[in-house]
């Protein structure tokens, strides 16, 4: 007997479907069916996941959609052809594009006059009032002709006879021919206590409230044929596979065409791909091109030329031509850098000779997927070019893709035990918990550390649905700026919907769904870096106007690469991380290629495949470098024959085991996606006998294999690592020879990086340089420079702060104080608001507090009371209504009152550390201030004591965790192993100041600074001292 | 002073506040010293705490989260309406001492008092150390947790009561002012901002503020921090501003009413244990509640007999009508089916009437029943009915069915006391689908002949199955409902377990 499945709500129709697309798929092929329809209301946003398995599992897949009208009638499109496909997509599209995020708005007319093509099956006939089904069956008849059918749901309900009569009567008078058409929410029905869950999240009430708004039973599922067969009558069976018969679409069909408008009349796209590339070689290599880079550039052109990919290039060039027009810095990243012509096509900056280039990497042939170049913007001026996106392109040809946010722990027990009625306390708990390293949490063992039983059924029952529900699609979010551009409009390939936030559009599919499909992103991505390098060399460049740009950065600094040995990056791109700066005085980078390195290798790639070690070891010559083959030494000689970059693994599998470009990409893929669905065993033989058969030990090639592994889902790419090395450079420059410009830059593009504000300037102040406060009289919105005298009477550039720093400070009032201040200081509070006129009581009061007024009204308190007494500025009354001064007669603030308040309206103080007030008390004073640790001897006792700035828990260390704190002479590393973090969690979690009692781990391996750590073994919580402090500064009278 | 003149010039006044910190525990029953850790919520948040729960970590402003943590308390939510009666309540007690009583009940914390004016009766208690013991000792009795504040207005004795340590036997303005000087600026609870502000501009204490007006005047501080919190320090210090001339334009102390109800008693000049004679003194006292009623437009649903002997032996019956009565004639009977059901174990002296709460007949409607089903005598004999039966039965016997939304047919009707509300919506899953007249209790085992179904005779199925499928209970259920006839024409509704296979009859259809 033939079937086809056609009624079938996926996860991706949010809280309704209770499987995912790829289950249904598998459960229809293991019930024989001759073909599935996903019909997901309104959407198509599953369609592509349904795709993907059904190409893998071979059987066909209709393409539809469900929709209730505003009429109330409920029906099913299915797409037979391409045309009919582009008709279901735009539909879906108005419906949606008309309504707000997440619901749409469907209407008969526009049904009748859209959906020319698709098949219509008329469902919830029987919901509807009995006089109207005929009138109702007349329109629909009128509309769609022989394209009309009945489907027919048996849901054993008990009123299956009835509705059948109904449905066949109306289905006679018309000549509607009737269909099997049984609603499907669940792939099998195991998952109805899910489904039930995911009504129960939908209605905001406890699935125990829910009574007859869940389902009746569990019927809504695939159904073995055998029972379908004593459901409904042979013919309704037959007539679904007839419906199938008719649909010869494939979503293989959809061509995705990228715009064109970009190539000149009268010149093919590939030639206008060479002269925008000869264009950018003269500028690239002004003595020529080297022979080497000449003959990869001409392959790359001609597999460009042999995949049409030249429209994506001329796309990208465009949009960084753009943002280079406007002066915002940007930068290709990934796997792009292995291409010569987005160097020469300005995209990226890497040159041919700073990494070994592999265009296998970016793009192959065997792959046939297009390439992915990621283009970093400033952050603060990315949206500059989304808009010239929108305007060039439209918002018909250009929309965002986008992402699907997917239950994770935390959501998931919190909805899920809302659904289940648990208290809310439980889960707040339970909840706070799990922290963000929890990737595969214990549920059990943390249910019954709470006291539940976890034999009660209900408890049993909350740890089998969270398992199923994690992963589970909960809606669409928008990427953070994958771009879809296409060359007529989008609506026919994919449905777009509105996003969350106004005036954006997002397609329905996200980026995994994009690159099965093949289709162009580009992603528009910001870097917070390149905002704050740029403003770093504006502020350079008005003392020394021979620094502007990038370029004129001066390469291979030998007093950059020796700060960086000494891991004084705080700041820095990429290399101020905890783990980062305990590396960098081991491996002691000196020079660009070493930085790459560097880069690459604190990451969990080469940490789990056990690189880091023997490369250093290499490094300091502890270890002799040999190869077992000159091809192998071409790959892995400039790593001293470690493997520590995704292209060497390519390479490796190249001239090792004779895998051709693309099957060595294959084999990275595998890699990446090792552990999720990979295929990388499926290499394991093919790269081990092409080693063998090339004459390697196969003791070796089993050996090369497991390191290949050991890169897992982590391994760094070279290219990748050389476009953020570049930004590592020059930031590191800049923060070497211009530190005080560096820091403003840094200030001026916050949020950003690693480091809070408060650290940042802490830092630059150990360094020397004089950061000064927020004043009115002083002070612009931006941090700036200004010309101070040291202690040994010399001028040098310092910061002063601006009134950005201000927090709850309207910004837009802050950029004009300037302007109101213009040549004239403020005499007084007054005074500024009578020039300002715009300032309000509370924005007065703002500045009061953060100490802006100092030099002019006194300390904070008087500031505030004398702001108090502004009253609001009336065109009624003479200017010079100025209210006299009256003194307050309260004490000015303590020192700690200050402190306090600095961090309340600043995030940050330049008055003395809190651990230097707190130092002569109490636990405290028998802790060992950071600048004193080195006293200490190795292994031996140590007591440390300051404010937790950072966590981090890197998957790769075992659990271990790395806290840095802070006192008044710098920062402590803390070690926290696991069995310490879970007798001490909460402290760890919550603890703002701590003292920490261990032993000291002093390393100097030959490095110039010694790499210093505390093996913590008590954690205690001292955050209430920092209230006490603020008491003490209330009741200091 | 002669006699005249001190007629003449009124007494300064003095406010003695009875601030109750765990009122909103009292309202729920609970002291504050259990032995088990409560805490009272609002918003899920902490807003009182036991000593139990308080030594365990719970603090007021904690989550409630946080606070089962800390101490594990059974956290209740916060009942504003029993707050507020057990106020009134307090009043009735403090009305002892003085008819000028304020409640107060600050919108930001989950305290309240009372705000006692008592110059005037300093005198009849034989002075301000003799009246406060006497309080403390009336309180004392009622068990709540109180503090007291001495001042010479009603807002500064509130503020005081949060240092009881201060507590003057003085009526001297200058030492509550200095008093008051040393508070804490939090205390000014009603205006969380301005205290912000305040600390933010180094005042900490109400004496920073005082000495501020005092330098400078109210309008520096009016100026900047509004003229409500102004005023509030104005009335808080007693500060008499000229311009206002406070005095003259100043608010009579309110005059607590106490609560009226209905009491009436009759000695009998017998005593017996005869409910027939006394059928004339319930009737004589009904009547004296009508009157009472009838005059106030009145009515009660709910009367209350006590019977005692002349040893102060009680027996106290209860007597409740649907609707509410301004007529003697309905309660009487009411009263009457109770009595001859009864016993009465002592010889009765004095039969008293009390009626604790009335409603006004004006703000009661009526339900215009135009179908007549259920006519004004018909809920007269039914209400009789009920009550006779509750009289034989006992109250808990009498119960009515009503609608549950559930799919579970045993589930899908709740039993429910007569006198509570019915669900009268019918969910939405029920209309498409027959439901039997009649649902067993427990459903009835069908034995599997060899001719099929059997339940007093052979079955037929005559529909198709209806699914019902749970797994939200303890023991999941999966059953296939069907319609089914008898040889005898009834019809059955009939499902078979599809866990045990086993066939049930669950209803009948009438």
């Amino acid at each position: 007997m033939s079937y086809a499945h056609l009624h079938t709500i996926t996860n991706f129709t949010f809280q309704y479907g209770a499987s995912h697309p790829a289950e249904y798929i598998q459960r229809a092929v293991e019930l024989g069916y001759d073909a599935i329809a996903i019909t997901d209301e309104c959407s198509l946003a599953g369609i592509v996941k349904a795709f993907v398995a059904s190409e893998e599992l071979n059987i066909k897949l209709l393409v539809g959609s469900r929709f209730t009208l505003s009429n109330g009638i409920r029906l099913i499109a299915i797409a037979p052809t391409r045309q009919a496909y582009a008709e279901l997509s735009g539909f879906i599209t108005l419906c949606r594009m008309r309504s707000e995020k997440g619901s749409y708005e469907a209407h008969f007319e526009d049904l009748r006059f859209r959906l020319q093509q698709c098949l219509i099956i008329w469902i919830g006939l029987n919901d509807i009032a009995a006089q109207l089904k005929g009138e109702i069956a007349d329109l629909l008849c009128a509309a769609f002709k022989q394209r009309l059918w009945i489907g027919i749901d048996h849901q054993l309900d008990g009123s299956e006879v009835d509705d059948f009569t109904c449905s066949a009567l109306t289905g006679y008078a018309q000549h509607i021919p009737l269909v099997a058409c049984g609603e499907a929410l669940m792939h099998v029905k195991e998952r109805k206590s899910l489904q039930d869950v995911i009504t129960a999240i939908r209605e905001g009430v406890p699935v125990t409230e829910l009574g007859t708004c869940l389902r009746l039973n569990a019927e809504a599922y695939l159904k073995p044929v055998e029972l379908l067969d004593q459901l409904y009558p042979l013919h309704m069976l037959e007539e679904s596979s007839n419906i199938a018969d008719l649909c010869t679409f494939s979503m293989n069909e959809l061509k995705y065409q990228y715009p064109q408008e970009l190539v000149p009349d009268n010149v093919s796209p590939i030639q206008h791909v060479r002269n925008l590339v000869d264009e950018g070689k003269a500028l690239r290599w002004p003595g020529g091109v080297p022979e080497s880079a000449e003959s990869i550039l001409q392959k790359e052109i001609s597999l460009i030329e042999e995949l049409h990919y030249e429209y994506y290039f001329l796309t990208v060039h465009d949009i960084v031509k753009f943002a280079r027009s406007q002066n915002i810095l940007c930068q290709g990243r990934g796997s792009a850098a292995n291409s010569i012509v987005c160097y020469c096509l300005f995209i990226t900056e890497i040159a041919p000779g700073q990494i070994t280039v592999l265009f296998e990497r970016f793009i192959s042939r065997e792959r046939d997927e297009p390439p992915d170049i990621d283009v970093d913007f400033e952050s603060q001026r990315r949206e500059e070019v989304i808009q010239y996106i929108y305007r060039k392109y439209g918002r018909e040809r250009a929309a965002i893709t986008a992402t699907v946010a997917c239950y994770r722990s935390k959501s998931a027990i919190k909805d899920l035990g809302k659904a289940l009625g648990f208290e809310l306390s439980l889960l707040d708990h339970l909840s706070k918990s799990i922290s963000y390293w929890d990737d595969e949490i214990n549920l059990g063992n943390l249910l019954e550390n709470m006291g539940l039983k976890v034999n009660s059924w209900i408890v049993k029952e909350f740890a089998s649905l969270f398992r199923e529900i994690l992963n589970f699609p909960r809606h669409l979010g928008q990427h953070t700026g994958g771009f879809v551009i296409a060359n007529d409009k989008l609506s026919n390939i994919v449905p777009l919907e509105n996003a969350a936030m106004p005036d954006r559009t997002i397609v329905q599919w996200d980026k995994e769904d994009l690159e099965s499909m093949g289709l162009l992103k580009v992603d528009i991505l910001g870097l917070g870096m390149l905002t704050a390098v740029r403003k770093t060399l504006e502020i350079i460049s008005q003392y020394e106007p021979s620094i502007t740009e990038l370029k004129d950065i001066p390469r291979e600094d030998p007093v950059t690469y020796a700060m960086m040995c000494r891991a004084d990056t705080v700041g820095v791109f990429q290399i101020e991380s905890r783990a980062q700066m305990t590396m960098l005085p081991r491996l002691k980078p000196r020079n660009f290629y070493d930085l790459i390195v560097e880069i690459a290798l604190v990451r969990p790639g080469p940490i789990l495949g056990e690189m880091v070690h023997p490369y250093l070891r290499r490094r300091e010559g502890l270890e002799p470098v040999d190869y077992p083959s000159e091809a192998i030494k071409g790959v892995l000689e400039r790593t001293l024959g470690v493997p520590i970059f995704q292209e060497q693994v390519m390479q490796l599998s190249m001239v090792a085991a004779g895998f051709s470009g693309g099957e060595a990409d294959a084999l990275r893929r595998a890699i990446t996606n090792w552990g999720k669905n990979s295929k990388l065993l499926t290499f394991k033989d093919k790269l081990i006998d092409g080693m063998v058969a090339n004459g390697y030990d196969l003791t070796f090639a089993e050996q090369t294999f497991e390191r290949v592994k050991g890169f897992g889902g982590y391994g760094f790419p070279e290219s990748h690592s050389a476009s953020f090395a570049l930004i590592s450079y020059a930031s590191s420059w800049l923060k070497c020879h211009h530190p005080a410009a560096f820091l403003c830059g840094l200030l001026n593009s916050q949020p950003l990086g690693f480091y809070a504000p408060a650290q940042l300037i802490n830092d630059a102040r150990r360094r020397g340089i004089t950061v000064l406060s927020v004043d009115i009289n002083e002070s612009d919105y931006d941090n700036k420079l200004e010309m101070t005298t040291n202690s040994r009477n010399e001028n040098h550039w310092g910061v002063r702060l601006g009134f950005r720093e201000i927090k709850g400070l309207d910004s837009e009032k802050a950029q004009l104080i300037t302007y109101w201040r213009g040549n004239t200081k403020f005499s007084s509070i007054q005074d500024l608001a009578t020039r300002s006129q715009e300032l309000t009581p509370s924005d007065l009061q703002c500045l009061a507090s953060a100490d802006v007024f100092k030099n002019v009204s006194g300390n904070r308190h008087q500031a505030r009371w004398d702001a108090a007494a502004i009253e609001p500025i009336s065109e009624l009354f003479d200017e010079n209504n100025s209210t006299a001064q009256q003194d307050l007669l309260t004490l000015p603030p303590t020192i700690e009152k200050d402190l306090m308040d600095d961090f309340r309206t600043l995030g940050h103080s330049l008055r003395p550390h809190v651990m230097s007030l707190l130092r002569e008390e109490k636990p405290f004073k028998n802790c060992t201030p950071k600048a004193d640790l080195l006293t200490l001897r190795h292994k031996g006792f140590a007591r440390v004591a300051g404010l937790v700035i950072s966590k981090q828990r890197p998957g790769t260390a075992k659990g271990t965790m790395f806290m840095t704190i802070e006192d008044e002479t710098g920062d402590v590393n803390v070690v926290i192993w696991a069995s310490t973090q879970e007798t001490f969690r909460k402290t760890v979690m919550t603890a703002k100041l701590v003292v920490i009692t261990g032993t000291i781990e002093i390393a100097d391996e030959g490095s110039e600074v010694p790499v210093v750590h505390v093996i913590a073994g008590r954690i205690e919580d001292f955050s209430h001292r920092l209230r006490e402090l603020e008491f003490k500064s209330r009741s200091f009278r | 002073m002669n006699i005249l003149e001190r007629k003449k010039k009124p007494l300064p006044k003095l406010w003695l506040a009875i601030r109750f910190p765990c009122i909103s525990l009292n309202a729920l029953g609970l002291i504050g010293n259990e032995a088990e850790p409560f805490a009272v919520i609002e918003k899920h948040k902490v807003v009182c705490v036991n000593d139990k729960s308080f030594a365990e970590g719970a603090r007021v402003g904690m989550d409630r989260t946080t606070a089962q943590l800390m101490s594990a308390c059974e956290c209740k939510e916060r009942d504003k309406q029993r707050e507020a009666d057990l106020l009134q309540q307090l009043c009735a007690c403090a009305y002892d001492f003085t008819p000028y009583i304020e409640t107060c009940i600050p919108n930001q914390i989950a305290e309240a008092g009372l705000l006692l004016e008592i110059a005037g009766s300093l005198e009849l208690f034989n002075g301000l150390e003799s009246i406060t013991c006497l309080i403390r000792e009336a309180f004392d009795d009622v068990g709540y947790p109180y503090e007291l504040g001495i001042a010479h207005t009603s807002k500064s004795a509130w503020l005081l009561s949060f240092q009881p340590d201060l507590i003057l036997e003085t009526q001297a303005n200058h030492r509550f002012i200095e008093q008051l000087n040393t508070l804490p600026v939090q205390l000014l609870h009603g205006y969380p901002k301005t205290i912000e502000s305040l600390e933010k501009t180094g005042f900490v204490t109400l004496g920073d503020l005082s000495r501020q007006i005092s330098v400078q005047s109210i309008s520096t501080i009016k100026k900047r921090f509004g003229a409500d919190f102004a005023k509030e320090l104005t009335e808080i210090f007693g500060i008499d501003q000229d311009f206002q001339q406070n005095s003259l334009f100043e608010k009579p102390a309110e005059v607590f009413q106490p609560e009226e109800l209905f009491s009436s008693f009759i000695q009998l000049e017998y005593t017996t244990n005869n409910t027939e004679f006394l059928k004339w003194p319930v009737e004589v006292l009904l009547q004296r509640l009508t009157e009472f009623l009838r005059k106030r437009q009145l009515g009660c649903q709910r009367i209350e007999w006590t019977l005692s002997d002349i040893h102060k032996q009680k027996e106290i019956l209860s007597v409740y009508c649907d609707t509410p009565q301004s007529q003697w004639e309905l309660l009487y009977k009411l009263t009457m089916i109770q009595l001859e059901g009864k016993e009465l174990p002592f010889e009765v002296d004095t039969i008293m009437l009390v009626c604790p709460h009335t409603l006004s007949l004006q703000v009661q409607s009526h339900i215009l029943n135009f179908s007549g089903q259920l006519s004004q005598k018909n809920n007269e004999e039914l209400t009789i009915t009920l009550a006779k039966l509750s009289a034989l039965l006992g109250e808990r016997s009498i119960t009515k069915l009503t609608y549950r939304n559930s799919w579970l047919p045993e589930e899908a009707n709740i039993e429910i006391p007569y006198h509570a509300k019915n669900n009268v919506s019918i969910p939405p899953g029920y209309r498409k689908f027959f439901k039997p007249t009649w649902l067993l209790p427990t459903p009835s085992t069908i034995e599997i002949r060899a001719k099929g179904l059997y339940w007093h005779g052979y079955l037929n199925l005559l529909s198709s199955p209806r699914r019902i499928r749970s797994r939200w209970r303890e023991q999941p259920v999966s059953r296939d409902y069907y319609l089914a006839s008898r040889y005898d024409s009834s019809r059955l509704w009939i499902f078979k377990d599809n866990f045990s296979r086993q066939w049930y009859v669950h209803g009948v259809f009438v």
